[in-house]
């Protein structure tokens, strides 16, 4: 199987929780490259090859780790646009959300997320919840190779 | 229709021909029985005078017989009988007549008849024996004048025969006479008996006809006063009523139509409608379809209008009209009315503009409520989501600064690192539970029948799996099913049950009862009784507030958030929360459903069993 090694893409505004969950996810000695975006219109601009990101190299991301609120673009509004983009269409996302409000769940899975994780308070649990996704997504999981 | 005449003239029918049968019975019977006894009468009183002319016809026969014997006798003793003979041959033919005379007037009676027979032989010898005498006397041959006298006298002596006729003939004179008083006795009585009969067939004549009046009396007073009173309605009602002619001349008003609608100056009946009040009614397609309604028969049903009415108060009405079918002869005379009713609505139009109104500002209010609700909703999504983040990082970095620090901190630097990460813990707790308790408050509810039965087991089941180690002793009574929302039930159990488990915690033996009683009017009574630690009551009121605890962290673990969830979720479903307890003995958490909601399922769970 020869397989190129994707990124694992984290669109996280908070610098704290994108450093946390960039550590847990180092520590789990992943192979992929981790990318960091800020707001949802830098993931887009990501994927798609847009902006800052026009000239960066082929492939999608092995797994996008979503936040929801997110200024600019919010993570649900990713999602949604990712999933209406024959490319994108098919990328695994985690949503890795503060909120556990009923409407922010419902919606997400109606718009095709593969996983929904509540970040816990707990830094062991935020820790290991993060290198588990990392693992399942980047390394577990199969999905057929685009171009 | 023609049932009931029928009938009823077939009843005078009969009733006629029964009354003419009674004037016949107490009219003609007596006159047939009078008028034959009176026949009768004057039958017997011909007989009567008939058995004394046969009476007197004998004694005229014998006084002319005895004449003639006298005449014949003095003949012999004197001597010249020169006139005495004319008169003899005078009487002589008399007699045969007088014996026919009697013969005929006998011929009813057989025995007279052979009496007159034989008296007819022996005045005939008498008749002989004198003629012989008479014979023997003009030869002067006296003695044997006397002889013949003697032996014709002897031989033809009559008078026992006539006596035997006179004492037949008075029998039955006497005979007769006595039926001639019977016969005038009975017909004394009948024409009393007629006369009575004909009193009381005229008394009951006019005793019938009398209640016949006075019924006919009562019916008319109680047709008068039935018209009376619908006039009475017509004229009381508060609705304007109208009655028109095919040509829309008001024939007759109520007095709510002439209070609505002044009637025109002069002559008011008769006058075409659009002449009331003052141009009210102007419309041109009402007077049409009122026009419809008198010559097709079209109902008007409910034909709104604006009047302007005699008291100056423009109005909102709704008119009604119908042809009135009075009877198949004033049809017949073209005689069609209509009636026309007009229905004040101007209250009810103004009511249904205020409800509209109304409706707009509870719509405005409802949109406002929403937009509390969102920005409530939006706060607390805010809160969640930006309020959390900090106390991850705190607690993270605390952690990480602990494994940065490594081996090298100190007993000291690691309780400032554990008391950091503690509260962390805890203000996000806090933060989970604040958010749990406005989420309860504002979510809809999804309401069905609830088994409070299996929830309770189910909880009991969860919470006996993780207390092994523990002794308690469950009490579970049946519980009625209630409409609830079951996700919120099981809350509010799971909220008690694990209060009563962790405040009996420190006891040997854990006592934990739940029961109901529905008892009470109108709701459901839930309880559970613990044998823990209990309260003073004292402090029963702040029991039910958010975050307030009775008890140290230290002693028991919690936020304080559980029964101020009970609270919310049993007040959103309509019931009431309370408690009892005593410090060291217990406690008892009590909460109420309404029975409306407890009561349809119970009947359910009935059928079930």
């Amino acid at each position: 199987m020869n397989r190129e090694i994707n990124t694992i893409l984290i669109a996280e505004d908070s610098a704290a929780d994108a450093e946390m969950a960039i550590d847990a996810l180092r520590a789990a000695k992943l192979a992929n490259p981790i990318v960091h975006v800020e707001d949802g219109v830098e993931a887009l601009d990501y994927m798609l090859h847009r902006g800052a990101f026009k000239d960066r190299g082929k492939g999608n991301p092995a797994v996008v780790l979503l936040d929801i609120k997110m200024p600019r673009l919010d993570g649900l509004e990713v999602l949604k646009q990712m999933r209406d983009n024959e490319r994108l269409k098919r990328i695994p996302v985690v949503i890795l959300s503060s909120s556990r409000e009923e409407s922010d769940l419902i919606e997400s899975w109606n718009l095709g997320v593969n996983a929904y994780v509540v970040k816990p308070v707990d830094v062991s649990q935020f820790f290991s919840a993060v290198q588990i996704v990392g693992q399942f997504w980047a390394v577990l999981n199969e999905f057929p190779q685009q171009e | 229709m023609h049932w009931p005449n029928w009938t009823k003239g077939l009843e005078t029918r009969l009733r006629i021909l029964l009354l003419g049968v009674a004037v016949l019975a107490s009219v003609a019977l007596p006159y047939a029985i009078i008028r034959n006894s009176a026949n009768e009468t004057l039958a017997a009183s011909e007989w009567v005078v008939h058995s004394a002319e046969v009476r007197e016809a004998l004694l005229e026969l014998e006084f002319n017989m005895s004449e003639l014997e006298s005449l014949v006798l003095l003949d012999l003793v004197e001597v010249p009988p020169g006139e005495r003979r004319p008169r003899y041959e005078a009487i002589r033919p008399r007699i045969e007549p007088l014996i026919d005379r009697l013969a005929d007037m006998t011929r009813d009676n057989a025995d007279q008849q052979s009496r007159i027979g034989s008296l007819r032989v022996l005045l005939k010898g008498r008749l002989d024996t004198l003629d012989t005498a008479l014979q023997q006397l003009r030869q002067k041959n006296f003695d044997a004048v006397a002889r013949t006298l003697k032996q014709g006298a002897e031989t033809f002596g009559s008078r026992e025969t006539s006596s035997a006729i006179v004492a037949a003939e008075t029998a039955l004179f006497q005979q007769r006479q006595a039926r001639l008083a019977e016969s005038m006795l009975f017909s004394r009585w009948t024409v009393v008996a007629a006369l009575v009969a004909q009193l009381l067939l005229l008394g009951s004549v006019i005793f019938v006809s009398e209640r016949q009046v006075l019924h006919r009396q009562a019916a008319e007073a109680r047709a008068r006063l039935a018209v009376e009173r619908s006039r009475i309605i017509v004229q009381t009602m508060r609705e304007p009523i109208a009655v028109l002619d095919t040509s829309l001349r008001v024939l007759m008003t109520n007095e709510a139509f002439g209070e609505f609608y002044r009637p025109p100056e002069g002559e008011p009946s008769g006058a075409r409608l659009e002449e009331h009040g003052d141009g009210a009614w102007d419309s041109p397609s009402l007077m049409q379809r009122l026009l419809d309604v008198g010559a097709r028969g079209r109902e008007l049903w409910d034909f709104e209008l604006e009047q302007a009415s005699a008291d100056g108060i423009e109005r909102d009405v709704l008119v009604n009209a119908r042809r009135m079918e009075l009877s198949e002869d004033a049809e017949a005379a073209g005689e069609r009315t209509i009636l026309l009713t007009v229905s004040d609505i101007t209250a009810r139009k103004r009511y249904e503009k205020r409800i509209s109104e109304l409706n707009e500002d509870l719509g405005a209010k409802i949109e406002q409520v929403s937009e509390i609700n969102r920005e409530l909703e939006s706060f607390s999504y805010s809160v969640s989501h930006d309020l959390r983040a900090p106390l991850r990082h705190i607690a993270g970095f605390a952690a990480k600064l602990g494994e940065h620090i490594g081996d090298a901190a100190d007993e000291r630097s690691r309780h400032y690192l554990e008391v950091i990460s503690d509260a962390a813990r805890r203000m996000s707790s806090l933060i989970e539970d604040l958010l749990e308790y406005s989420r309860l408050g504002r979510s809809a509810l999804r309401l069905g029948p609830v088994d409070m039965n299996a929830l309770v087991a189910e909880l009991q089941a969860m919470y006996e799996s993780g207390n092994e180690e523990r002794s308690i002793n469950w009490r579970i009574g049946r519980l009625p099913t209630v409409i609830g929302d079951e996700g919120m039930l099981r809350r509010v159990w799971q909220n008690l049950i694990s209060n009563a488990v962790k405040y009996t915690s420190k006891r040997e033996r854990a006592e934990i009862e739940i029961g109901a009683d529905s008892s009470g009017s109108g709701e459901v009574v839930y309880y559970v009784r613990d044998n823990g630690t209990g309260f003073d009551m004292a402090y029963a009121g702040k029991l039910f507030g958010v975050f307030q605890r009775l008890h140290k962290a230290s002693e028991f673990p919690g936020t304080g958030i559980g029964l101020a969830n009970v609270r919310r979720i049993v007040g959103r479903l309509g019931g009431r929360t309370w408690a009892e307890a005593e410090p060291d003995k217990g406690a008892r958490i009590h909460f109420s459903l309404p029975a409306v909601a407890a009561a349809i399922p119970d009947k359910v769970s009935h059928h079930e069993s």
